[in-house]
């Protein structure tokens, strides 16, 4: 084989020349088309999650959709502004009752012409994920309609973090 | 309003739930308790942590917009027993707390915090 290259390119020192080069090249290839992958499969999670949120805040008559981890990390968020700050906020209220032994599955809160409702989801590993979502007018959604809606929604998004949770683990 | 009445009211809510309530109590906003009922029984936790969480949500609903808030309830799992923490802003500041039992008439609770102001 390397005798036949030998032929072909002339000498031995050429020979290994192009046999790194081509090393290189694919090297570089493999390393191009994974960034290329990756990115494409961040940027396709990413607009999955908010026009899941888009179509479960729909499902609910919602006017806005947060769905966040207890760490406060935005999972999916959907016409709101601000997400991270919002679930921030959000995830300090849980906490507070945490602290004190008392696990939060459900929190309304009536404003005068708004609702706000909040849901624990599902456990994800070590993590809980928590749905949050305003509805106008005065009857805020039922949390087992919220939880049921955001599960079914999300069953891809939440396998898949509990993917990640369990890789990280 | 005064403290006598604030006990008076904690009192006639517990009374009239029909043991849907557990306890009403009545904290300020930074959880100082001002009436309870039982009154001998005081849950100093869940004033605190009522007024911690009444804060919080409120500073989230004036941020998003909701306007003025007027109930919280908060769904509790604590050692497998369900209850609810049903928080109402009271005029002056205070906040009136209630703590359901497990399985409490949440109609007549609605209907009982219609007469708070």
């Amino acid at each position: 084989m390397l005798e036949a290259l030998t032929a072909f390119f002339g000498n031995t020192i050429t020979v290994l020349f192009v046999i790194q080069f081509v090393t290189l090249g694919l090297a570089l290839f493999t390393l191009v088309m994974w960034q290329l992958r990756y990115k494409e499969k961040v940027v396709y999670v990413k607009d999955l999650a908010e026009v899941e949120a888009s179509e479960t805040a729909e499902d609910v008559g919602a006017a806005m959709m947060l769905i966040f981890t207890d760490q406060g990390r935005v999972v999916a968020a959907a016409n709101i502004q601000e997400a991270e700050a919002a679930s921030a906020l959000l995830r300090e209220s849980i906490r507070n009752l945490d602290e004190l032994g008392l696990e939060a599955t459900a929190i309304q809160v009536k404003g005068r012409g708004t609702s706000l409702t909040i849901v624990h989801v599902a456990n994800v590993g070590e993590r809980r994920l928590y749905a949050a979502a305003v509805r106008p007018g005065m009857k805020p959604i039922p949390p087992d309609v919220l939880r049921r809606t955001v599960t079914e929604r999300f069953s891809d998004v939440i396998g898949a973090e509990a993917k990640e949770a369990e890789g990280s683990a | 309003m005064p403290e006598e009445s604030l006990m008076e009211l904690c009192r006639r809510l517990v009374a009239s739930s029909r043991e849907s309530l557990e306890s009403a109590m009545v904290v300020t906003e930074d959880g100082v308790i001002l009436a309870h009922n039982p009154v001998d029984r005081v849950n100093e936790d869940a004033a605190a942590v009522g007024a911690a969480v009444v804060a919080g949500l409120k500073y989230i609903s004036e941020h998003y917009g909701l306007g003025k808030v007027s109930r919280f309830d908060v769904d509790l799992v604590s050692g497998g027993a369900r209850r609810k923490l049903v928080m109402k802003p009271m005029e002056g500041g205070k906040i009136l707390i209630l703590i359901t039992s497990q399985r409490p008439n949440l109609g007549l609770i609605d209907l009982l915090l219609e007469q708070v102001r």
